[in-house]
């Protein structure tokens, strides 16, 4: 009897010990759980959702003769959002002539082309539009998509690999195009300069653009880029905070020049383009109208944009640079962002791409020339301490780095 | 003590310790369930929340911009005014009609201004401003001008009429004017967050509790900065709240980045500058 009521109390001492482990598991896992609610202040649409983090960058339609540029973002959303209501026919994979193929199809009237500046991956790029996904597609990497809208076929261009994928559409997307096709939504008319560059067919006059300026809070980059944000040292030196933590993530915030540097360990098995993708997403409104830009693979561009045209700025402004090293990535961007739109009346003149793309190869090799785009620099706003002013420029990547066109012609070297 | 005793302590312990976690997982599970599953739509958290209703909450897609507007000089059309004594400043007139509009029902009320307020002798561009009913001092009244249908909730832009009200009626004898000329958009149309994501959005901030009442919301822009004779306005969702005590209170989210705005109760100040 002795024995059994030893027993009986150890084995009930070892049943509570687990019940009380159980207990513990199950209420913090309800406690994560119910976490987001509980943040107070952060609502959940103040987070940038992927379809306006990866709009394409620009596009372009042509109905007869003339090639019209279209910047619009709604437009952009709208038009993707529209072919995704289609119903969907056969996949077909191009590899023979895709060069000859997509002049070919440029030639023609009626299409839409949709363009990234930087590549994108087909399932980001599918599951964030809804487009359906194929595993004959997992591999595709694009920047042009292309809408033929009389033979209702939708190409893929994969450069890299010099593949065409083509969607046969079997739905109506008559709506966005006849709105795509009237005068309102056009920009300007546009020529082709090769290299998949379009721009200005005639020299003009741009508005400019001025913003108010905020200065982004520690706390906002504390929160979104450090995994683990407790245990943190601070150190002070100079202009520049440096805020580290027991996981070997470190941000430098230098009040002087506004830059913003995050730098974490990196791991084998972490999708980079995912990992930024969510942490632009986070990083949220706060930071300006952000959206893809460029991706050469190391070093990854979400860019801001004003009306269509992407903003470039100083000391990583109105960007969010990744740049990846074998064992390390770096996050730059700056703390001065935009914040509101202010009246401003003044236009710049503009010159035709063609006449630029003449002085630029008078100057230097076409084959340093990756890309050219109208764009808008940032210029302080010398009536408003707290406001910049944007104007309209021709910008060309040039060696891998998106530089002014003057200043490349004037410091480019010569040929 | 011996090594019994001490087994035995420890199992008491631990039972009253799982007593203890029982209690903080039942409490965490009724939590929960009270705010809700992630299925629920937004109206039926906020009902499971004890937050009533009064309006259903907008879930269409709207879009608006970022305004500017110029202040108009009314100063040189006041002296154009009949049946009135105006003072007039650069921006702004105050008008003291000769005979009182008098109305009888509350409904009328607005249509009897509208009328007095489309003659050119009367008013200044009368046909500008609409009925603008979302301000809780019930001694004003006002009409808003307004961008593509949504009003604008700014003094620079209304008319305030003051109504005097005694037991056999109710009449305006006072108003007071300002106009906004060359309201254009500064940038493209843009997507807004849907009335209910303002709703949510008060709620995450504990701006709505148990026993509150929603009893309207409705878009408008606000003024959010000035430069010399220049505003620019952004269109936020204004959320009128009542509590238990029947104190009301209009909230004002941000539409474009479903941020929660302050200076909620400028109403007071409406008709009063």
């Amino acid at each position: 009897m002795k024995t059994i009521r030893k027993y009986s109390v150890r084995v009930g001492l070892i049943l509570m010990i687990l019940l009380s482990l159980f207990l513990l598991l199950k209420i913090s896992m309800g406690v994560s759980v119910s976490q987001p609610l509980e943040k107070e202040g952060i609502a959940p649409s103040e987070v940038r959702s992927r379809k306006e983090l990866l709009l394409p960058t620009q596009a372009y339609v042509k109905t007869q003769k003339e090639v019209y540029f279209i910047g619009k973002e709604q437009k952009l959303k709208q038009i993707l959002e529209q072919t995704a209501k289609n119903r969907w026919g056969s996949f077909r994979c191009i590899t023979k002539n895709v060069e000859k193929e997509w002049t070919e199809l440029h030639r023609k009237a009626n299409w839409l082309e949709l363009q990234y500046a930087g590549s994108m991956d087909y399932d980001t790029f599918a599951n964030t539009y809804h487009f359906p996904v194929n595993s004959s597609l997992s591999n595709l990497n694009f920047a042009n998509i292309f809408y033929d809208w009389e033979r209702r076929e939708l190409y893929f261009l994969d450069k890299k690999h010099k593949e065409l994928y083509l969607l046969e559409l079997k739905g109506d997307m008559e709506p966005t195009l006849d709105e795509v096709k009237e005068k309102v939504n056009r920009n300007f008319a546009v020529e082709y300069l090769g290299k998949d560059i379009y721009g200005l067919k005639e020299e003009m006059e741009l508005p400019n653009y001025r913003y108010l300026t905020s200065i982004s809070s520690y706390t906002l980059f504390l929160q979104t880029l450090f995994s683990n944000s407790g245990n943190m040292t601070t150190k002070g030196e100079g202009p520049v905070l440096d805020f580290r933590n027991e996981n070997g993530e470190n941000l430098c915030i230098n009040n002087q020049t506004g830059i913003v540097h995050f730098q974490k360990p990196k791991s084998e098995d972490e999708n980079i383009d995912h990992y930024f993708l969510e942490v632009v997403g986070q990083l949220g409104s706060t930071i300006g109208p952000m959206r893809y830009f460029t991706n050469q693979g190391s070093e990854i561009q979400y860019r801001c944009f004003v009306e269509g045209y992407p903003i470039f700025a100083p000391n990583y402004g109105s960007s969010v640079v990744l740049k990846q090293q074998d064992r390390q990535l770096d996050i730059w961007l700056n703390q001065i962002n935009l914040q509101l739109p202010l009246p401003c009346n003044s236009k710049t003149k503009v010159q035709s791409a063609k006449e630029v793309w003449k002085q630029l190869n008078q100057r230097i090799d076409e084959k340093e020339i990756q890309d050219m785009k109208l764009g808008y620099h940032w210029k302080k706003d010398k009536e408003n301490d707290q406001a910049v002013l944007l104007l309209p420029t021709w910008f060309v990547e040039y060696k891998g780095q998106w530089k002014e066109v003057d200043e490349v012609i004037n410091k480019g070297g010569a040929r | 003590m011996n090594y019994r005793k001490i087994e035995f302590i420890f199992l008491i312990t631990f039972f009253l310790l799982n007593g203890y976690l029982f209690l903080t997982l039942y409490n965490e599970e009724k939590t929960s369930k009270n705010i809700g599953n992630t299925n629920d739509s937004i109206e039926e958290i906020l009902k499971k929340e004890g937050v009533t209703l009064e309006t259903t909450l907008d879930t269409k897609q709207r879009y608006g911009y970022y305004l500017e507007g110029k202040r108009a000089v009314l100063e040189k059309e006041a002296k154009t005014l009949k049946a009135q004594t105006v003072s007039a400043t650069k921006y702004k007139i105050k008008s003291q009609l000769q005979s009182p509009i008098i109305v009888k029902g509350e409904e009328s009320l607005s249509l009897d201004l509208k009328d007095f307020m489309s003659q050119k002798e009367n008013f200044i561009q009368g046909d500008q401003y609409h009925y603008f009913p979302y301000i809780l001092n019930k001694k004003n009244i006002c009409y808003a001008q307004s961008y593509e249908g949504i009003p604008i909730d700014d003094t620079s832009a209304q008319v305030v009429f003051h109504v005097e009200e005694n037991e056999k009626e109710k009449k305006v004898e006072k108003y007071e004017q300002q106009q906004l000329a060359e309201i254009k958009p500064l940038r493209d149309k843009m997507e807004l967050i849907r009335g209910e994501d303002a709703a949510y959005t008060l709620f995450l901030n504990n701006k709505l509790t148990r026993g509150d009442t929603i009893e309207w919301l409705s878009l408008a822009y606000a003024k959010v900065y000035q430069e010399k004779d220049s505003f620019v306005y952004l269109p936020i969702w204004m959320v009128n709240v009542k509590n238990n005590s029947n104190i009301e209170e209009i909230y004002r989210v941000n539409a474009l980045t479903n941020h929660l705005m302050g200076n909620n109760n400028k109403d007071i100040e409406r008709g009063e500058e």
